[in-house]
């Protein structure tokens, strides 16, 4: 303690008050700062008003200085009162205490500040109250309202009403001030205490959006046992007592409830509709209200009013039936089949008008959802409506799908220097996120050689402003390449340090021939072999005459005309040819390549000629063994792993073997399948046109990715799905179960990339739709996928087209699912969408099992549905 | 630079037994009156009014607070259209009361604002049964002579980059085409399996069967769906549709995303809305009409145009054409311009402009694009150097290359064309390359 602190216990309240009587501010600031509210309106009591005001000018002067401190409880408070003690007008005082970085503590302050004005007979308190309730913003925080609210309590002043003012009420509702640690006061008790509650409870109704700060839950005594929704509850309840207007309440949520909301906002007042319990009497005030909300209000809010007006003794028919008409055709099932009910209900009781409401209850026979179109058609017929449709007859039609379009051309190279910066400056201008590098590299190389001092000079500057994400190398991602791409753009043209860019790059490329065979695991071949590319176009980057890369590719999906690759080789002459480079322009040749090309290249006479040609007489890259296996998560670390909590239980992922005989020199056919948590980000995507041949390669080792999607919910890794159904070969296991972990994705966007993928193979004739199905049924019954996210998806196929693709996915997907012991949820979808399918396509296949759970007993959904289909499979 | 707006009606909106009185602000005259008359379709027209009230008063980006700003109507020889305009500047509502949805006189024609207030948005959503319901837009004499009521004063920011936003629409929305039409059954299937929570993602949306399909790419014929949730306003509507129309501009593979407008139709009303690209992208930064404005030739056209535009429900760019001598293409650039001094709407589904007036002063906004201030400073530093088709503009320490292409489109390497590659418009260093290159021009003559 300093000896000015130890001063300020010491001085005496009688020598301060002498001294700021004498002039000066004695130490009346330090007071300030030291939470000293109490030593600060003693020391002011008594003060001449005239001295005030010059205080007052000094306080406001050195404030100034202070602005950006935060002011805490004890300060602010202290502060509170040296400014109504000192300053002259309410408006001045507005303007220190107005500010959000003062936070003094509310009720304490309020006294205090009260005593003080009192003790010095000025009246503009309220307005002080008044004006700092107005100042009131988005950045005003709980602590804060509390001072302005007890200050306004104290003063009787009225609150004002504006939507921040009534929004921090709900808050400091919802969060009880605990000073002193003991149990706090329920909210029913504190509302019934709350002076504002008259003048807020009407604005509850009115604020957009505030219902959704109504449903906070009151937490007692520990986390687990709280209260739900307490402040409905209580409104309900002090309603009932008298305190506040019941009529307010009802008027105000149904008005709401009309008014319309987010629906997570209306939940509230459908809360508080239903805990007040509405009368008779007064649900039938409201009855075209009700109306209005069954027909269209979200879901919740629709049954809330089915519930009360089915209860009324007597609701117009008239009105109910023209109602029902709409309410027929939503989409929401349980609301449906309860408003089934009641007009079957209705149509008992009024037996001579049992025809109309028959025809009403036939507008259902049309509903999307299959079990309410029988329960419709059932009621209906029950109660007197000859359906007049005759069974549709249908021609039995397979996959109606366009066929897929012929592989897009690569783009265009670049041939204008300014091209390749505004490029580059794309790639480097957002988060690195797998654009094709193959055309910038391309131009790069080709501008570099014929203009490199431009090259260099357009490239810096943009390499200058790329996104901060570009900046180097990320750790945490194994396939990150940000750093040696941007060494690569770097390097061009640039002819300072020259001996040493040029032996880093040699280290680099040495270092990638050394790991050619075992390297780090978490990286894929492929991802080694494009980044062996780079490393390579770095170290030879400069040299002259060079007519561009070899492996640049000719289609958009990476495949590159044998042709293509001849002319370059022959525009190459002598100059060797850089061995990544043609390697990857090897991988990307189609299989089915004539044989006079090798011949052709052979008679080049280079040994990049020969290595061509033998690449072609040798057949290329074979495709590899595939076997599926599963990977068990890791065991659990010693104390808090919250990684482990995120991983599932197992993947079924695949592993890569070469065919016999086959050496794999590159081991891009050699694999075992990765450890859970080993996922990767967008890199991914540009693999499928390293290997655009080997489509099943690829999604082996992208899985992981995919598999993410459904099992650790992460998002996009289904992006690369589209790309693999572009390329070609075989898919083997390694697709469909790529496939099948895409149709579970848990965001939408990574299902309809697998639905575009499941299309583009349909249409191609490359799916196997019974492997994607088995899968789906395995990973389903592991509980590793939740069907019920793929029955969308698989829907909008056979509605897009392919329903005999989605009939024989359906198919060996179901006798896997049907055999489990507890059906999965979403089964009775599937076998729906398998009748329906079924009955389109009009294809008979057996599925094993089907005949066990349709003869079962029992209405449940699932042995109807299964019947259904039975039926379906009968007939066809 | 966020003026005010103040509304000043001479009563609250209401739905009583009169009918629909709708209270108007500003325009021609401070409290005109429209229309007096009836609506055929009395519960379809209540669900879009609160359609277009509902966007009005949202934020679909960051929803902090929300919008405050009231709709607007126009009324043209025989119909009305009440248009309204999110306030993130992402989504613009349209509802257009048909010829066969009225029935009744239009007194006046102009464009001005409507209070909506709460107790007229729960009346509205009472509205049922079949019977026409009157509707007068503007006050009644009555009211106007005895003036005695209580005036409803209402004052809101009206920010330049919303009115900005506003006009920029309409000339994003001459570039569409119509892309698909579905009917009811199948749109309302589509349309509420859109998610509803805040999502950002963007989609495209293809022609399937006698429905739509969701894709992930950009492929011919799609039309972008940014942030799927933005069209719950258009689930009420869905009743009493017939079908629903999807225009967009044209999309190849790999298309940025793009604008879109969704209509549903129901033979007597038209709601439509129309999406920014993207979530977080407000129309006024798309740029649209930069080109246009870097030039002053334009405006007198603008000029000669605006003369001849009489409250046309479309305007007929052939008629005009001849009445003012000027070239098709050249009255074309010209509504386009007026567009972006919120003087015409764009209709998509009759591919046509139609004569509107906003009751702001939106001549400003656009001229005071900060794209344009920044070209305007770039030019007065002398930081442009052209070189044939090229230009090199420094910046600061920054250098920037601008190219032109062979289209006569500019290019440029700075980080916001990298971004956006010309889909929202000219980066500054393209406008004042293009300025300096049309100031040149234009010398030696």
């Amino acid at each position: 303690m300093t000896r000015a602190e130890q001063q300020l216990f010491i001085k005496s309240t009688a020598r301060r008050q002498r001294e700021l009587a004498a002039g000066g501010t004695s130490d009346l600031f330090d007071l300030i700062k030291n939470a000293a509210a109490p030593q600060i309106a003693a020391a002011l009591a008594g003060l001449p008003e005239q001295r005030r005001r010059e205080i007052g000018n000094d306080l406001t002067t050195w404030f100034k200085q202070h602005r950006t401190t935060w002011w805490t409880v004890g300060s602010g408070t202290a502060l509170a009162v040296a400014v109504v003690g000192c300053l002259p007008t309410a408006a001045q005082a507005a303007t220190i205490l107005g500010r959000n970085n003062v936070n003094p503590h509310g009720q304490r302050a309020a006294t205090l500040m009260a005593q003080t004005a009192e003790e010095r007979g000025i009246t503009w308190l309220g307005d002080l109250a008044h004006r700092l309730a107005t100042k009131i913003n988005q950045q005003t925080w709980t602590e804060r309202w509390r001072f302005i609210a007890a200050l306004l309590h104290i003063t009787h002043t009225t609150p004002p009403t504006n939507d921040r003012f009534v929004e921090l009420w709900l808050e400091a509702a919802a969060l009880p001030d605990r000073q002193h640690r003991s149990r706090p006061t329920p909210l029913i008790d504190r509302l019934r205490a709350d002076p504002f509650l008259t003048a807020m409870l009407p604005r509850l109704f009115e604020v957009d959006g505030l219902g959704t700060r109504m449903t906070f839950d009151e937490i007692t005594t520990t986390w687990e046992d709280r209260q739900r929704h307490p402040l409905p509850t209580a409104l309900a309840q002090l309603a009932t007592e008298g305190t506040i207007d019941r009529t307010t309440l009802i008027d105000g949520a149904i008005g709401r409830l009309l008014r319309g909301d987010r629906a997570a906002a209306l939940r509230a007042f459908t809360i508080l509709l239903t805990e007040l319990k509405p009368t008779t009497a007064e649900v039938t005030a409201h009855t075209t209200d009700y109306l209005r909300l069954l027909t269209d209000a979200p879901a919740p809010v629709a049954t809330m009013a089915q519930t009360a007006l089915r209860d009324l003794p007597d609701l117009d028919i008239e009105t109910l039936l023209d109602t029902s008409r709409d309410v027929l055709q939503r989409p929401d099932k349980a609301l449906v089949r309860t408003q089934l009910t009641w007009l079957d209900r209705l149509a008992r009781q009024h037996r001579d008008r049992a025809a109309e409401i028959a025809e009403i209850i036939a507008i259902a026979t049309e509903h999307p959802a299959i079990e309410l179109r029988d329960r419709a058609n059932t009621l209906a017929t029950r109660h007197g409506h000859n359906p007049a449709t005759a069974p549709t007859v249908t021609r039995p039609r397979g996959d109606d799908l366009p066929p897929p379009p012929p592989p897009a051309p690569a783009p265009t190279p670049i041939t204008d220097i300014d091209e390749l910066a505004e490029e580059v400056a794309t790639l480097l201008g957002t988060q690195s996120q797998g654009t094709p590098l193959d055309r910038i590299l391309d131009g790069l190389v080709r501008l570099t050689t014929t203009d490199s001092t431009r090259v260099h000079a357009a490239l810096t500057p943009v390499i200058e402003r790329r996104h901060w994400s570009w900046g180097n190398e990320h750790r945490y991602d194994p396939l990150c390449l940000c750093e040696v791409v941007v060494d690569v753009l770097t390097t061009a043209g640039a002819t300072d340090q020259q001996p040493r860019r040029r032996s880093r790059w040699q280290a680099l490329l040495a270092a990638v021939r050394r790991t050619d065979q075992t390297t780090d695991p978490r990286v894929p071949p492929p991802h080694r072999l494009l980044r062996a590319r780079l490393t390579e176009i770095g170290a030879h980057l400069n040299e002259p005459g060079q007519p561009g890369l070899l492996a640049t590719p000719t289609s958009a999906n990476g495949m590159l005309d044998p042709l293509a690759l001849l002319e370059r080789l022959t525009a190459l002459g002598d100059q060797p040819a850089w061995h990544w480079d043609l390697t990857q322009a090897l991988l990307r040749l189609p299989t089915d390549t004539d044989p006079a090309v090798a011949g052709k290249a052979a008679a080049l006479g280079t040994p990049a000629g020969e290595r061509l040609a033998d690449w072609l007489r040798s057949g290329g890259l074979p495709q590899p063994v595939m076997r599926a296996t599963t990977v068990t998560r890791r065991a659990r670390k010693h104390g808090n792993d919250w990684e482990y909590d995120q991983l599932p239980p197992n993947r079924h992922l695949v592993e890569l073997r070469p065919p016999d005989g086959y050496t794999d020199p590159y081991g891009l056919l050699t694999a075992d399948p990765k450890p859970l948590g080993s996922e990767y980000s967008g890199w991914v995507n540009l693999w499928p046109s390293i290997l655009p041949g080997h489509r099943g390669v690829i999604a082996a080792y992208a899985l992981p990715t995919v598999a993410a999607t459904a099992d650790m919910d992460q998002r996009d890794g289904a992006a690369i799905l589209p790309l693999l159904a572009e390329s070609t070969g075989p898919g083997g296991v390694a697709l469909d179960l790529a496939l099948a972990y895409g149709l579970g994705a848990r965001h939408g966007a990574d299902r309809i990339a697998t639905l575009d993928a499941l299309l583009g193979l349909a249409a191609a004739d490359q799916l196997d739709a019974a492997g994607t199905g088995e899968q789906l049924g395995r990973l389903v019954t592991a509980n590793l996928v939740k069907l019920s996210r793929a029955v969308e998806p698989l829907r909008d196929a056979a509605l897009a087209g392919a329903p005999l693709t989605v009939w024989r996915l359906l198919a060996a997907a179901l006798p896997a699912l049907l055999a489990a012991a507890k059906p999965a949820r979403g089964v009775p979808d599937l076998l729906s969408l398998a009748a329906e399918t079924a009955t389109t396509t009009g294809v008979r296949i057996e599925v094993p099992g089907l005949g066990d759970v349709a003869g079962r007993g029992g209405t449940s959904r699932l042995v109807t549905e299964a019947r259904r289909l039975h039926r379906a499979i009968d007939t066809a | 630079m966020s003026a005010v707006q103040t509304y000043r009606y001479l009563g609250s909106s209401a739905l009583g037994q009169g009918g629909l009185a709708l209270q108007t602000s500003g325009g021609p005259t401070p409290n005109p009156r429209f229309f007096t008359g009836f609506l055929t379709t009395p519960q379809a027209a209540a669900i879009g009014l609160l359609a277009v009230a509902e966007v009005a008063r949202t934020r679909y980006h960051r929803p902090v607070s929300p919008a405050s700003l009231d709709p607007v109507v126009t009324g043209s020889r025989d119909r009305l259209r009440f248009e309204s305009f999110s306030g993130c500047c992402g989504v613009y509502a349209r509802l257009d009361a048909l010829p066969a949805g009225l029935d009744g006189d239009v007194l006046e024609h102009g464009t001005t604002n409507v209070d909506v207030n709460n107790p007229l948005r729960e009346a509205l959503a009472r509205v049922g049964g079949l019977d026409p319901l009157h509707l007068s837009v503007g006050p009644d004499d009555l009211t106007v002579s005895t003036m005695d009521g209580p005036v409803v004063e209402k004052k809101v920011p009206l920010p330049a980059r919303w009115l900005r936003g506003f006009a920029e629409v309409q000339i994003l929305a001459a570039a569409f085409e119509p892309r698909a039409e579905i009917p009811a059954t199948e749109a309302a299937t589509f349309l509420r399996r859109l998610p509803t929570t805040n999502d950002r993602t963007v989609l495209w949306a293809v022609p399937a069967g006698r429905s739509l399909r969701l894709t992930s790419r950009p492929v011919p014929g799609a039309v972008c769906l940014a942030g799927p949730s933005r069209l719950t306003a258009l689930r009420g509507m869905l009743r009493f549709a017939q079908t629903l129309r999807v225009y967009g501009p044209t999309i190849a593979a790999g298309s940025a995303p793009a604008p879109s407008t969704w209509e549903l139709d129901t033979g007597t009303l038209r709601l439509s809305l129309t999406l920014s690209p993207e979530p977080y992208r407000g129309f006024s930064g798309e740029g649209a009409a930069l080109t246009a404005l870097a030039g002053d030739d334009v405006v007198d056209d603008a000029n000669l145009v605006a003369a001849m535009l009489s409250w046309d429900p479309t305007i007929d760019v052939d008629r005009l054409a001849t009445d003012t001598n000027l070239t098709p293409t050249r009255v074309r650039a010209a509504l386009a311009q007026l567009g972006t001094a919120g003087r015409v709407g764009y209709d998509v589904s009759e591919a046509a402009y139609f004569h509107r007036v906003m009751p702001y002063d939106a001549s400003r906004a656009e001229r005071d694009n900060p794209r344009l201030i920044g070209a305007r400073a770039l030019l007065d530093a002398g930081a442009v150097e052209l070189d044939g088709t090229s230009a090199t503009i420094r910046s600061g320490d920054q250098t920037y290359r601008v190219r032109q292409l062979p289209d006569g489109d500019l290019t440029c390497t700075c980080p916001w064309w990298a971004k956006h590659r010309g889909q929202r418009g000219p980066c500054r260093h393209a406008l004042a390359t293009r300025m300096l290159t049309t100031d040149r021009a234009e010398e030696p003559v």
